[in-house]
């Protein structure tokens, strides 16, 4: 049997793809629970927008996703408060005009297909060490938002009038928390794929809701189902030659049922 | 007595809807104030208004003497939401987590919750009675259960005015009880002034120091314990009222009556 970490670019693929293996669900959890589930596959359509002008103008991919998706989430909380009582019009609007723009300038770019793949479905063998870097600094950051706003997220998340009433400062931290949910996916579609990349932000959180007990508990099992997914979709990935994307979704996909048949067991 | 609550000439409107008409209410420290009037008539907008939520399209909220929207110590101020309105009764957070909630707000940013921290959060389960349930989802819990852990979270702040919005609706009588209960101890015991919204007039009446009565918008202040009539009642709430609603107080009132 080949020995997976003689490669260079599984050993790429494992660092970045435990690096988003924390984040995505960690920030996940709180989307979910936020009733936004759709938001990051709203906002992956919109980095691949970023990523195609990143082609076109020759900036790295995942710079040029991280601009347009934090532009663009803006835009959703500014179309969320102005259609107020159908705020899922916001999310569905900018996925359209993500896929447009990214469309258009996928047709003005010379790039080739090959590259936009990498991009829709995910990658592990194009993974390169600035890829790598990009998401340990990004996840470090985001890691560290989370841990130092923990309290005003949780609040906010539970109950956010209780938490305007209470003096906290409820837009500031959406803003803040807008921001992380962009980079979040920005970072994760460059493994598991835009089309994928909202799969590893919801389902280990919604596997963990089956089983935790507190709060605390629904982050921790959310990113250690996460892990799990993410470690064994690659390792599959490579053996069986399937797309890395596809294989950690349904290993996450397989946990959620176990933690389902777990709960009904109880 | 000082005055802690004070409402000069408050109106409000929602779009074109007058839902506030120059209400003016004066409350004094130790109170403990039911508000009541029929659904509608505008008692959790009033609410609202006097925690600061809202504000109104004329007149002002003194708490202390000071504008609400100025008041700097919020923890000061206390409030028991409606229940059935924001709260995801499936969320995945403990009791603890959940009271743990209202010590954010006085914490500012950037700080944990210390070791003292999780004591008041025990104590103010002590307190409704709730702390051998801190461990449990609150979502496993009653609706009265519930509301006592709301009411927790707005203890831990550590109030000096405690305002519920229908803290009794949904919840069986016994827990209704045992709430009236905690209440009263807060008011007399940690003398919290307390200002309860409610549409159930006879339940209330016996519990409180001053009934304050809403219909239309308007106050009618001089409807207290002992001035019910049902001329009055009809006229609060747009339709005759029957005096046998609830049968063990209403007997009370018929007697003082």
């Amino acid at each position: 049997m080949l020995n997976i970490f003689t490669y260079d670019f599984m050993i790429r693929a494992f660092l970045a793809g435990g690096f988003i293996s924390v984040i995505a669900p960690l920030v996940g959890s709180f989307l979910v629970l936020r009733r936004l589930s759709q938001m990051g596959d709203t906002l992956s359509h919109v980095a691949l927008a970023g990523v195609a002008a990143g082609f076109l103008i020759g900036i790295n991919p995942t710079i040029g996703s991280i601009i347009f998706v934090i532009i663009s989430s803006f835009g959703i909380e500014r179309l969320r408060k102005s259609y107020f009582r159908y705020s899922e019009i916001s999310i569905a609007v900018v996925m359209s005009a993500g896929m447009a723009i990214a469309v258009i300038l996928l047709s003005l770019s010379s790039g080739s297909p090959a590259n936009i793949m990498n991009y829709l479905f995910g990658s592990i063998i194009s993974i390169n060490n600035t890829d790598v870097l990009i998401s340990f600094i990004l996840s470090i950051a985001i890691i560290a938002v989370i841990y130092i706003f923990y309290k005003e997220l949780l609040y906010i998340t539970f109950d956010e009038e209780a938490a305007l009433i209470s003096g906290i400062p409820v837009n500031m931290v959406n803003i803040i928390f807008t921001m992380i949910v962009a980079i979040t996916v920005a970072v994760s579609m460059r493994i598991v794929g835009a089309l994928l990349v909202s799969a590893l932000m919801v389902i280990p959180a919604a596997a963990s809701l089956k089983i935790a007990k507190n709060f605390r508990q629904t982050i921790f099992y959310a990113i250690l189902f996460s892990f799990i997914s993410v470690f064994v979709g690659i390792i599959l990935s490579f053996y069986l030659n399937l797309s890395p994307g596809g294989s950690i979704v349904i290993v996450s996909l397989i946990i959620m049922g176990l933690a389902s048949i777990k709960k009904a067991g109880n | 007595m000082s005055k802690i609550v004070e409402l000069k000439n408050v109106s409000f409107s929602y779009n074109d809807k007058k839902v506030l008409n120059n209400i003016n209410l004066t409350i004094d420290d130790g109170e403990f104030v039911g508000l009541i009037g029929p659904n509608g008539s505008g008692k959790s907008t009033l609410v609202k208004i006097m925690i600061g939520d809202l504000t109104p399209s004329s007149g002002e909220v003194l708490i202390n003497g000071i504008n609400v929207k100025d008041v700097k110590n919020r923890s000061m101020i206390g409030y028991v939401p409606q229940k059935s309105y924001s709260f995801n009764a499936s969320f995945p957070a403990s009791v603890k987590e959940v009271v743990s909630m209202g010590l954010y707000g006085k914490l500012g940013l950037f700080k944990k919750l210390s070791k003292g921290d999780w004591e008041i959060v025990n104590n103010a389960l002590k307190i409704v009675d709730m702390i051998d349930y801190k461990d449990r989802l609150i979502g496993n819990l009653s609706g009265g259960q519930q509301q006592r852990v709301f009411i927790a979270r707005a203890l831990v702040s550590d109030p000096k005015i405690l305002f519920l919005d229908e803290p009794t609706t949904g919840i069986d009588a016994k827990s209704e009880d045992t709430l009236y209960k905690i209440l009263d101890t807060l008011n007399k015991e940690n003398k919290i002034t307390i200002i309860m919204v409610t549409h159930d007039v006879w339940a209330i009446s016996d519990k409180v120091s001053r009934i304050v009565c809403m219909g239309n918008g308007r106050l009618y202040d001089r409807c207290d314990t002992l001035d019910f009539s049902k001329k009055e009642l009809a006229e609060i709430y747009g339709y005759p009222v029957k005096l046998d609603m609830h049968h063990h107080q209403s007997e009370n009132i018929n007697n003082r009556l």
